[in-house]
């Protein structure tokens, strides 16, 4: 017997609880993870920080990076490489690198107006310090004795620990 | 009596509509993937000496600190302090050498690593030891020193650094 095909109605329907089960776990590993991060600190993509085994978390303060290029105070450029030498023009005598001790005197200064006082502010207040690891360590040097002559001589070297 | 087609057989099925939460997850899922650091940062804590006669007198004063010296061919090691005798100064006084370019092998690591320990056992109180390095030497070479000079050690049940207080010195 003949039977009209519009009679034949099937209800489909895509059954998404399996992707709401691995949405959910995708979600709280997420989140888990996005709450236990310790600081907002993020390396450049052409920085290769060297390998440690510390464990020591970075704590919030004064943002240094040294790439091969330039060494950055935050997200401002305040020194120059050519080869593996800073720019003779942003030197002084002693080779204290100009332009990062103007910066880091003024961050000071306004670190002492900010309510500390001289003695617990400023000689305290450490320098989180990101360097590309085959830089030579004379550089290192250099830009860590401007960071000293302005009153910071407390510095926390960046290292990427593979174990964490 | 029972009586058929009562309300057991008036079950209605209810369907949950799921397209909001999956608008909301679709949104939050991208946003956290995007700002979650799987990358993780450590720090070494290194501090640079105060210049001048005051810092002299209080280094004088502090427990017997390990000197290293990081050339491009050569480790030179002493224990340095006022307290310390002519002997045991001699005794102290190293060299590892048997590498070029600041570049260590194991074996380098190996010997630096058994005498931070030696200096360790005998000075326990000590906490500082100054690092000079060459002008040359690559970066992630000194951070392998520094590593070893921290290293962990669990007295007591407590993890403890061996040097919590590596001060680096001038370019050699």
């Amino acid at each position: 017997m003949f039977m009209p095909k519009e009679n034949v109605v099937t209800s489909t329907s895509i059954n998404i609880a399996p992707l709401m089960d691995v949405m959910t776990i995708i979600l709280i590993f997420l989140l888990v993870n996005f709450s236990v991060q310790d600081s907002s600190y993020d390396a450049p993509k052409e920085l290769r920080l060297p390998v440690s085994s510390s464990l020591s978390p970075p704590r919030d303060s004064i943002h240094l990076i040294l790439s091969k290029k330039e060494l950055l105070l935050g997200s401002t450029v305040v020194a120059h490489l050519s080869g593996q030498e800073f720019w003779p023009e942003e030197l002084n005598d002693a080779g204290i690198i100009q332009p990062l001790m103007s910066r880091l005197r003024e961050s000071a200064k306004q670190a002492r107006e900010a309510g500390g006082s001289a003695a617990e502010g400023v000689g305290r207040s450490p320098v989180f310090f990101q360097a590309h690891e085959e830089l030579p360590f004379g550089l290192l040097g250099q830009v860590m004795r401007t960071a000293a002559m302005s009153g910071f001589r407390d510095i926390h070297l960046a290292v990427f620990n593979p174990d964490t | 009596m029972f009586k058929r087609g009562s309300k057991w057989s008036e079950i209605k099925q209810v369907e949950t509509d799921l397209i909001p939460i999956m608008n909301l997850f679709t949104a939050l899922v991208p946003f956290l993937l995007v700002s979650a650091a799987f990358y993780k940062m450590s720090i070494i804590d290194v501090s640079i000496p105060s210049v001048g006669e005051d810092a002299k007198i209080k280094l004088e004063k502090e427990e017997p600190y390990l000197a290293i010296d990081f050339f491009a061919d050569e480790i030179s090691l002493e224990v340095v302090g006022v307290s310390l005798e002519a002997a045991e100064n001699n005794f102290f006084k190293r060299k590892i050498e048997g590498f070029q370019g600041g570049v260590l092998s194991s074996d380098v690591l190996d010997k630096f690593e058994d005498y931070v320990l030696l200096v360790k056992a005998h000075f326990k109180a000590s906490e500082m030891a100054v690092l000079r390095v060459g002008e040359k030497i690559p970066y992630k070479n000194v951070v392998f020193l520094m590593d070893i000079l921290r290293g962990q050690l669990v007295t007591n049940g407590e993890n403890q650094l061996r040097f919590s207080n590596i001060v680096i010195g001038e370019s050699l």
